[in-house]
Order: C-alpha cells, then sequence, then structure tokens
C-alpha cells in the first residue's frame, strides 16, 4: 500500500463531504475541516473546526495532535494545550499508530472528537 | 546548485558513483540473462537517481523486458531500434534508461567497442535529451557479478564513460560488486590475521571495503566504530549532532572528562578513537556533527552502503527506515529498554536488534519505532519537561533511555554481527534477524518475522529514490 500524502486525505475529505481550506500559522500550513459534527460524548450535536498539519514529506506521519476551535475542554484537562493555529484553537494531544490512511485518519478525527 | 542534477559530465567530477538493485530485481536478471555458456543477452530498465552529499546511485526500478524480434542474438546479442523506441515511450516521469547485458565470464567486466558504440553513440545523446539523465550501462558477469558506468555529455555530441565504483544488490544479503582498480581489494595486515583465520579473505575483502554509516555515537555507536576500525573496515561516516556530556561518561568509549570541558562533538570524540584503532592500510573516516534529520546529515547517510542506527529517538530512526527501502541503504537497528521499580531497583531490561532493508521487516512492522512517537520527537515534545511529566509510567518507560555500558556492549556486538552476516551472507555469524535478549533469564529469543505486514507503507516504498524524506 503506497503511503497517504496530505493531497489524498483532502481529496477523501471533500469526497466524503467535508468543506476544507487551508490556513497558515506559525510557519506552518494546516489543512482545516471545517463545522465537524461530533456525534457523541459531551458534546454530541455540537460542532467544531479541526485542524491537521500539512506535510509534504513522503511518507506522512501525521502530527500526534488534532486542533480544535472552540476550545472543547478546560485547558490544560484532558492532555490539551495551546495551539499554535491561535488562541481561540485548542491542541489535543493523541496519539496515531496506524499506518496513515485517509479513512483511518478521519475516523481517528471523528474517535477523538466522541471520546471527550 | 546543479552538483549531480543533469547529464554534463562536469557537474559529476570527483564524485562517487554507484549502482543499486533489490535482490529480487537481481534474481529476474540473472533469470532473462543467464542464456548459457555460448549466448549473452540484453534489456533495458528503468532507473532514478539518489544523491547523496559525495555519492550519485542509479536505483534500478523495474525491467522493460524485451519481446520477440526486439533483440538479434547471434552469440553476442544487440538491441533493434524498434525496442528503443517502445522503451523510450514507454518510461515513466522522472527516470533514467539502463542498458543491462550478459558476458559469458566472471567478475567485474570491460566493455567491448560494440558494447561502447551501443551505450555512448546509439543511445548517449538520445537518452540525455530525452531523459535529462546519463546514460546507465550494466554488465552481468556469469558468477553474479555487476559491472556498471555511466555516460555523461562531455561536449557537443561527445560522451565519456565514468565507471561506478559499486554495484550492490540489497535484500536478505548485501552482495556488493566492487570495481577492481576504483576499490581495490585491501590488503591483508598481519593485525588481521586472527579475523581472517575466522571468516576468510573473501569476507573480509567485502567487508573491508563497503562503506558503513554509524548513525549516533553514544554508547551503542562508540563501540561500534571501535570494533568495525579493528576487524578491518576502510570507510566509516559518523554521523550525530552532540557534543559530549558529563552524564555521558559512564557508557561512551574513547571519552574523557576533559572532552567534556571542551565541548567536544560526539563524532570528533569517534573520530579520534577510530583512527588510533583501525587495522587497516587505507583507512578514511568522515565526521558529521548533524542528525540526519538534517539535510547534510541525510546526503552524508546517503553515501554509504549500509547503516548502523545507534539512536534512540524515534525521528532519525524513522528516516533510516525510510532511507533502508526508498534508497537501498540497509539499516541494522539495536534498542534497549530498561524498565526500573518506583524504588529505582532495576526490574527488567530486554534489548533487539534487527536489520531493516529490502527482504527484512520494517522498523514499524517489527514495533520497534511508533508512528506516534516519530510526530512527538519531530516536534519538540519528546525534550519537554512538561509534556513528559503528563505521560503515563509505561510511556516515561519507553522514553527513559536508562542504559549501563554493559548493555550497550551486548546490543553493539550483536548488531555488528548482524552486519557482517548481512554483508557476507554468513549466518553462522550474523545469525537470524530479528533478535531479542532478554536479561533475565538470560535468552536471546529470534523472530521469524521477515515482511512487513499487509497494510505497511514504508516497504513499497522500495526503490523509489525519492528526495521529500523530511
Amino acid at each position: 500500500m503506497a503511503p497517504m500524502t496530505i493531497d489524498e486525505f483532502e481529496t477523501h475529505l471533500v469526497s466524503t463531504g467535508h468543506n476544507i481550506k487551508s490556513v497558515d500559522a506559525g510557519g506552518e500550513s494546516y489543512v482545516i475541516i471545517i463545522a465537524v459534527v461530533i456525534s457523541a460524548g459531551s458534546h454530541a450535536g455540537k460542532t467544531c473546526d479541526v485542524g491537521i498539519l500539512r506535510s509534504t514529506a513522503n511518507p506522512w506521519v501525521p502530527q500526534a495532535a488534532v486542533h480544535v476551535r472552540p476550545h472543547l475542554v478546560q485547558m490544560g484537562q484532558a492532555s490539551s494545550q495551546a495551539s499554535a493555529l491561535g488562541a481561540d484553537w485548542q491542541y489535543l494531544s493523541r496519539r496515531f499508530d496506524k499506518t496513515p490512511t485517509p479513512k483511518a485518519l478521519l475516523t481517528h478525527i471523528l474517535t477523538v472528537l466522541a471520546e471527550l | 546548485m546543479t552538483r549531480m542534477y543533469g547529464y554534463q559530465l562536469a557537474d559529476y567530477e570527483g564524485v562517487d558513483l554507484s549502482v543499486a538493485m533489490t535482490a529480487d530485481l537481481d534474481r529476474a536478471l540473472a533469470q532473462h540473462l543467464n542464456k548459457g555458456r555460448h549466448q549473452e543477452d540484453l534489456t533495458f530498465a528503468y532507473w532514478k537517481p539518489s544523491r547523496g552529499a559525495t555519492r550519485y546511485t542509479g536505483i534500478l526500478q523495474r525491467l522493460n523486458l524485451p519481446r520477440n524480434g526486439e533483440r538479434i542474438l547471434r552469440g553476442n546479442v544487440a538491441f533493434t531500434s524498434e525496442y528503443l523506441t517502445r522503451v523510450l515511450a514507454e518510461r515513466p516521469a522522472h527516470c533514467g534508461i539502463a542498458l543491462l547485458h550478459s558476458h559469458l565470464g566472471p567478475g567485474w567486466q570491460g566493455m567491448s567497442e560494440d558494447d561502447v558504440v551501443a551505450e555512448r553513440d546509439r543511445l548517449g545523446g538520445l537518452v540525455a535529451s530525452t531523459s535529462g539523465l546519463p546514460v546507465l550501462g550494466l554488465t552481468w558477469g556469469t558468477d553474479g557479478a555487476w559491472s556498471g558506468r555511466f555516460w555523461f555529455r562531455s561536449g557537443r555530441h561527445r560522451y565519456e564513460r565514468r565507471w561506478a565504483n559499486t554495484v550492490r544488490s540489497v535484500g536478505r544479503r548485501l552482495r556488493i560488486t566492487y570495481h577492481p582498480e576504483l576499490r581495490r581489494s585491501p590488503a591483508t595486515p598481519e593485525s588481521q590475521a586472527a579475523t581472517i583465520s575466522v571468516w576468510g579473505m573473501s569476507a573480509q575483502e567485502d567487508l573491508a571495503r563497503v562503506r558503513v554509516g554509524i548513525v549516533g555515537l553514544g554508547s551503542v555507536g562508540s563501540i561500534i566504530a571501535e570494533a568495525l576500525s579493528r576487524t578491518g573496515l576502510e570507510h566509516l561516516t559518523l554521523i550525530d549532532p552532540d557534543h559530549i556530556e558529563e552524564r555521558n561518561l559512564d557508557r561512551t568509549l574513547g571519552a574523557y572528562s576533559q572532552d567534556v570541558t571542551k565541548r567536544l562533538s560526539k563524532v570528533e570524540i569517534a573520530k579520534r578513537s577510530v583512527n588510533a584503532s583501525h587495522t587497516s592500510g587505507h583507512f578514511s573516516v568522515t565526521a558529521i556533527p548533524e542528525g540526519v534529520q538534517g539535510t547534510t546529515g541525510l546526503a552524508s547517510a546517503l553515501d554509504c552502503d549500509a547503516i548502523m542506527s545507534c539512536v534512540d529517538r524515534p525521528w532519525p530512526r524513522h528516516v533510516l527506515n525510510v532511507l533502508a527501502y526508498a534508497h537501498l541503504i540497509p539499516v541494522v537497528d539495536g534498542g534497549i529498554l530498561a524498565r526500573v521499580r518506583e524504588d529505582g531497583r532495576l526490574l527488567h531490561v530486554d534489548w533487539r536488534i534487527h536489520t531493516a532493508g529490502p527482504e527484512h521487516a520494517c522498523l514499524y512492522c517489527l514495533d520497534a519505532v511508533r508512528r506516534s512517537d516519530v510526530a512527538l520527537d519531530r516536534d519538540g515534545l519528546l525534550d519537554d519537561p512538561d509534556y513528559l511529566k503528563g505521560l503515563s509510567q509505561a510511556e516515561r518507560e519507553r522514553y527513559g533511555r536508562r542504559n549501563v555500558f554493559a548493555f550497550s556492549l551486548s546490543v553493539a556486538s550483536h548488531q555488528v554481527l548482524q552486519l557482517v552476516g548481512l554483508l557476507t551472507g554468513n549466518e553462522r555469524v550474523g545469525g537470524r534477524a530479528p533478535q531479542i535478549y532478554h536479561a533475565y533469564p538470560g535468552a536471546m529469543e529470534t523472530l521469524d518475522t521477515s515482511t512487513c505486514l499487509p497494510d505497511c507503507d514504508i516497504e513499497p516504498l522500495t526503490a523509489l529514490a525519492h528526495e521529500n524524506v523530511l
């Protein structure tokens, strides 16, 4: 299985009905998934924006973090910290150890949100 | 900077040239080219360049075998214009074109006038203008030895041959054919007599001429450097960004307290040691005070035939894991995990040794590296005390980097033995990898894992020679 690229991930996001845009912050580039619906957990039914750090390295090793806006937990709780994307964003430190595929990474993001 | 790009001879002066292929491709070529004692054969293939700091390698990607009527077999062999036209038309993007043919004798092969005419006159200009890369020519000897050369443009309608120093076939074994003049067989000093008496002169010749990179010159790497220089290896590249510190002195071979005062780099210390301890007549060592996550460190790693991975950090090990497949540079990796009770007493210690590269499982599939650790290391979080404080006990154990000199001695020894096994094909020395040693009860476990998992995304990089590794 050829390594996933950020372009393939973005294509998958669009094909599954998500709206995305690119944002630069702190010298890095992020793909922003707009208004993701949280399907379960304490925030079920709400929406949030999700930021994923882009990389052109091959293979792409996704950052062990999901950036969310607005803040979904009290800062410092649930392995959260400040995000390079800005004060209205929150960095959720979460490990992703599977072989990266677009479907697996999106599932990981939705699971992180549902477990809050 | 255009050096080592394109096909102009001036951009390759002083460059070490090499060719590499997987053992799998080598076997397919032998099957096609071996037509018995009286008939030569040929094929075209596609290749991509791998650019190091001082070495340019043509990495063969895939064959384009001749169809019926596309070559003329009359004892010797020639390709038809129709075959060449098809090969040019089917060339994948960014790939060069190689012509491979067989001779009827063993060892490194020279070229007949017909061979020169085919590669220089029929292919030189046409292939360079089409692909933007020099023609690569290879000749197969009846003993499986390869000889290789590139044809660079030296003037108007003028192409000149430059021989490759080495041709590498990379699989369970790393089999290298050396140019007999550019990489001469080593002298056999009396100081290596005992070593040669164990594994023989042929194995010693294979070992002596290989260029080995040691990434990480701490506890394990400093011992490996000493072992390889004493064993008679002639070419070592040492890569490490760190300076020696007081806390390293209990387990870094060749380091002394005055080195801490002078803030010497670990590669300077190791270079000093191997320059004093080597037993070869033509020893050269290159010290690179940078990690493989930097462009100079990465380029220097690409100059090596094999790499000893002696770093405990996940990101550089990820980079080496990628090089092992994409650039066909096998990596012998080791690691130590010492678990300690909360009261400070040792609970258990294991160490493991394995080789990554074609026909071996990669570091991810061996669970020797985890992707999330690579990401955390790349982001600098494994150096952030606040982040480390929030980790679980098990996670802190993994990043604890606890070690004592004796553990490193054992790991270094087995890494060297696996390297010898890789280079000589002698499993009686190298054992069967991967290996895990359990200090209690004192048992070496040998794993059956020799292939990557079905969903691995590293093994598919094999021979891609891509440059956006970082």
